[in-house]
């Protein structure tokens, strides 16, 4: 009896230490996702988590003509003012993680949201990245910037970072991606917001403040405290 | 507006313009200097193009147009097909035509011009995106042609 005791009390013990272990174990992935700057639902930190809400305040994109170089060191300049459709900008690095996925999806024969919109992938310049090894991850299709004064210029908060732009150079929507199907979502939301209100299905939606102050209908409004009429 | 300079080679690039200018720096193998090479165009340009603008030009509307400017070795300077002297300017419409065309797209118009300019041989082309509308893209053209300096 006593050893039965003993037994089960050993293997308490070492449940017990399993489950701290797994608890522990579970603590420190949060911090490593927290310190990646993931949250515990899966949105990155920094990001609109499609709401298409801009993070560096950029009405207008800071430049509309952006001047570097390409991996063959050839002098390039780009224009976001070119007038036919949006321009995607990725800021993508040759060393984050997060950008694998980007650099190979911009590889390959991939589908966009929004309509007529142009890629350009931007990296650090020659200065602080190696053009040989932006090279070999470089889609040969999409141009390609290697400049350091883009980089500062638009305030790129983090890796990989996206700015989409309209022919004028007005920004229509930013933000990191921590996946390729989050990106297509932030893109998707862009184009939702770019679009309005009135394409959205306001049937459901109940007015805020400000519609019932324009609508003439102040606080203490009797009407707001009559029974609705039943219209069956 | 922006410049793109390289080897001598200076240019103005018009707002909403793109271009890029390549070469001219590395030495190859046989002593030879890497071919200078300046695209200009009115439209987005794509990577991975032809030297003369092969997977652009199928790109350019009726109002678009395509530039190149490419340097030669030296021992072309001033040889026969070279021998034109001096940058070309106020081209004239009459120079544009639907088969001077290094890839023939329907309604597009084209011009090839070799010439020598300080003792450095060069070859421009440039297509435009109508040949009925030359009159009314030239000037464009002509406007980019004005900022080109070579040394």
């Amino acid at each position: 009896m006593t050893a039965v005791i003993v037994i089960e009390g050993v293997v308490i013990l070492l449940l017990a230490v399993l489950v701290a272990g797994l608890l522990k174990s579970h603590a420190e992935i949060l911090r490593q996702l927290n310190a990646l700057g993931v949250a515990e639902d899966g949105s990155v930190a920094g990001t609109p988590a499609p709401s298409g809400r801009k993070t560096t305040g950029f009405e207008k994109a800071p430049a509309t003509t952006l001047t570097g170089v390409d991996t063959s060191g050839a002098d390039v300049v780009v224009s976001l003012e070119h007038g036919r459709g949006n321009t995607l900008i990725a800021f993508l690095s040759s060393g984050c993680l997060s950008c694998e996925t980007f650099w190979h999806e911009f590889s390959g024969d991939f589908d966009l949201p929004t309509p007529d919109t142009r890629t350009v992938i931007v990296t650090k310049g020659p200065e602080s990245e190696s053009p040989a090894k932006v090279g070999e991850l470089a889609p040969p299709r999409l141009p390609l910037l290697m400049s350091n004064q883009v980089w500062d210029l638009f305030r790129v908060p983090m890796t990989p970072y996206f700015l989409l732009v309209d022919g004028s150079g007005q920004v229509v929507g930013e933000g990191a991606a921590a996946s390729w199907r989050h990106l297509l979502g932030l893109l998707r939301q862009s184009q939702a917001d770019a679009a309005g209100p009135g394409q959205a299905d306001n049937r459901n939606r109940q007015p805020s403040d400000e519609d019932l102050r324009n609508a003439g209908v102040h606080p203490g409004d009797p009407s707001l405290y009559e029974k609705p009429v039943n219209r069956d | 507006m922006s410049r793109l300079e390289r080897s001598g080679i200076e240019v103005e690039v018009p707002v909403g313009w793109e271009g890029s200018i390549s070469g001219g720096g590395l030495e190859l193998a046989d002593g030879a200097r890497e071919s200078t090479v300046l695209h200009l165009a009115s439209f987005p340009l794509p990577a991975g193009r032809g030297t003369f603008g092969s997977d652009a030009v199928e790109l350019m509307n009726g109002q678009d147009v395509f530039m190149a400017l490419l340097e030669y070795g030296p021992e072309s300077a001033d040889s026969p097909l070279f021998a034109a002297q001096g940058i070309p300017r106020r081209l004239q419409t009459r120079q544009f035509d639907r088969d001077a065309l290094q890839r023939a797209l329907p309604g597009q118009s084209g011009l090839q011009l070799f010439f020598t300019h300080r003792g450095r041989a060069f070859c421009l082309y440039i297509v435009l995106g109508s040949h009925v509308d030359r009159a009314d893209i030239l000037p464009r053209v002509n406007a980019v042609l004005d900022t080109l300096e070579i040394r």
